[in-house]
């Protein structure tokens, strides 16, 4: 461009297409290791061995090990399959919880319906990170309790995405064509409404995956989680975390990055899902 | 003429809130429309048409609301009735069909299911047999290779196929009255002509009625027996589709008919319809009428019934045809 302003140009086919791959990429590879990494290695992940302890990357310890010698890329493994664990499970319990909640709420013009909305920000007015920590304090740090926690703090968000969702489309004419038919509120709103919110939703959850991974380790880094020695990307952050000064960068950055290009990839693949799942940029 | 009353409404006032306080967007509108008969619903955009009809369906959503009036269908007030037997008498008895088709349409649905499930809620049958009516449903709209098309989507279909699966869904349980508001508003002339043609012959099949909400004169002229001419939410004269043709008496009739009939200069005190939200006082035609007087200024005009079953809203007209006898209907 010569002169004049320089426009942003929109994303190019090929460039949604590029972080469409990278998104779907990450997931894959991601998903691929927590599923077969087991099989590419004989050691436990929970197993102390202090002969080996704090080796560096190697052909028989791949990522290296840590302080008591416990097998960085065993434990990395390990800890996908639990934290992808825990990420999936509480955005879908949130999201089966929600998302009913959201269409009545959506849906109704009753009293209620504004009731429930500011029990919904009562939730969300309270720092994230405190409260998971203040609840996973009181109930004990235990794999469920994390699941709860995370899953707790994101039932406001879908709540608010489907409602925001259903009061658009409750206007649609689409929805007084289907209603003037004579379709019951129920039929409406399982037919016509929620199917046409979903796109958005399921978009939604992708990215709150990665967050609950993200929270999931920091709880866990904290001592709020996952307690060591189970394997978990937060507990091996914070087990390497002294060694990090001594040299021994291994123990904590591959974790770190694991959990960055989780995070990325659920992030990325949010995105493309919410421009593949969008009936309004859906072309014939 | 004298068959039964199939949907009639009185004294119909609808408001809505605005910046500038409650307006009344109709106010004072009844009409009755009988079994088997086309009737008309002409006027400008605005002019309440639409509102009435869903005052009709029972679908006027807050935050409008009727603040007076009846409506009626077959008997039974639909104003005072519950949610559940409105429900049950929309589709059922009385279906509409809106303007442009494609945003009618659920676009995650495939069109036969839409319809199936339309059918479903007014009768317990299953998937299977539902779905078979869909089908029915849509080869009686004359739409190609039902079965195949039953499992397309809104965004396939041609707008003229979009319209006509719109006339299926309506019709698919058979309603007793069929409202068509600006069926063809956005498609092809050659297609209206097609699509018009094709809800009469349905509706005259089963012996229903059709309300036909239009602001297209030739619609009314070609498809209705019988129609009426709103103006700023008011009816101000209705009667035989031939009397308001041939006969129109209303000045603001004439002016419509003449603006498509005869090349005639704009009126020059402007086309723009009244603010409902400072009504004036009396008649509501009066800034912009040719044969207005002191009193129309002052009181509202009663609809006065001139002839057999044509009613007219101008006591200065009603007065010119008779000038002892000027009936003061309702």
């Amino acid at each position: 461009m010569s002169a004049g302003i320089a426009l942003e140009p929109p994303l190019t086919r090929s460039k949604r297409g590029r972080s469409d791959v990278l998104g779907f990429g990450l997931l894959l590879v991601i998903v691929f290791l927590a599923v077969v990494g087991p099989l590419f290695t004989s050691l436990d992940p929970n197993t102390a061995d202090p002969t080996s302890a704090l080796l560096p990357p190697s052909g028989e310890h791949w990522l290296g090990t840590n302080s008591y010698g416990g097998d960085v890329f065993t434990r990395l493994v390990a800890a996908a399959r639990l934290d992808l664990f825990i990420g999936s499970t509480s955005v879908a319990i949130a999201f089966v919880i929600a998302t009913p909640i959201g269409a009545i709420v959506g849906y109704s013009r009753r009293w209620w319906a504004g009731a429930v909305m500011r029990v919904m920000d009562f939730i969300q007015a309270f720092p994230v990170f405190i409260v998971a920590m203040a609840l996973v304090a009181v109930r004990g740090p235990s794999t469920f309790n994390v699941i709860f926690v995370i899953a707790l703090l994101n039932v406001p968000i879908f709540v608010r995405l489907v409602r925001s969702e259903v009061l658009a489309l409750r206007e649609r004419p689409f929805i007084e064509a289907a209603r003037s038919v004579g379709n019951s509120d129920v039929g409406l709103v399982l037919h016509h409404v929620l199917p046409n919110s979903l796109g958005s939703s399921i978009a939604q959850a992708s990215i709150n995956i990665g967050w609950a991974l993200l929270l999931t380790a920091g709880l866990s880094f904290v001592g709020a989680g996952i307690r060591p020695p189970t394997a978990e990307w937060g507990t091996m952050i914070a087990e390497g975390a002294p060694n990090m000064i001594t040299g021994q960068w291994w123990i904590s950055l591959f974790p770190g990055l694991a959990l960055g290009l989780a995070v990325l990839g659920f992030a990325l693949a949010g995105d493309s899902l919410r421009a593949m799942l969008d009936v309004r940029s859906r072309t014939v | 003429m004298s068959s039964e009353v199939l949907l009639s409404i009185e004294d119909l006032e609808i408001r809505f809130p605005t910046s500038q306080g409650e307006v009344a967007v109709v106010t004072d509108v009844s009409l009755e429309i009988r079994a088997g008969e086309f009737f008309g619903l002409i006027g400008e955009t605005g002019a309440g048409k639409s509102m009435t009809a869903w005052a009709a369906m029972g679908l006027v959503q807050p935050p409008g609301r009727i603040t007076k009036g009846q409506v009626r269908f077959a008997g039974r007030d639909l104003l005072t009735a519950d949610r559940e037997s409105l429900r049950r008498i929309r589709g059922n008895e009385l279906a509409v069909i809106v303007q442009n088709a494609r945003a009618a349409l659920n676009p995650m649905l495939p069109i036969g299911t839409q319809i199936a499930y339309a059918y479903r809620a007014h009768h317990s049958v299953g998937k299977d047999e539902s779905m078979q009516r869909a089908v029915d449903a849509l080869r009686s709209v004359r739409i190609p290779d039902p079965e195949t098309r039953a499992g397309t989507y809104p965004h396939e279909l041609s707008g003229g196929m979009a319209q006509r699966a719109l006339i299926a869904l309506a019709m698919v349980n058979r309603p007793r009255l069929l409202i068509a508001d600006e069926p063809t508003t956005g498609l092809d002339v050659t297609i209206q002509a097609e699509i018009l043609d094709l809800m009469a012959e349905l509706v005259a099949a089963q012996g229903s009625s059709i309300w036909i909400i239009t602001h297209d004169l030739g619609v009314i002229a070609n498809h209705t027996e019988r129609a009426a001419v709103m103006f700023a939410g008011q009816i101000v004269e209705s009667g035989t589709t031939r009397d308001l043709f041939t006969e129109p008496r209303h000045p603001y009739t004439r002016e419509l008919i003449e603006s498509v009939t005869r090349e005639r200069p704009r009126n020059e005190r402007g086309a723009e319809p009244p603010d409902l939200a400072n009504r004036p006082l009396g008649c509501q035609f009066a800034y912009r009428c040719d044969l207005v007087e002191e009193g129309c200024r002052q009181a509202m005009p009663a609809l006065d019934v001139i002839a057999p079953a044509h009613l007219l809203r101008c006591p200065v007209v009603s007065r010119e045809i008779s000038p002892d006898e000027a009936v003061t209907g309702t």
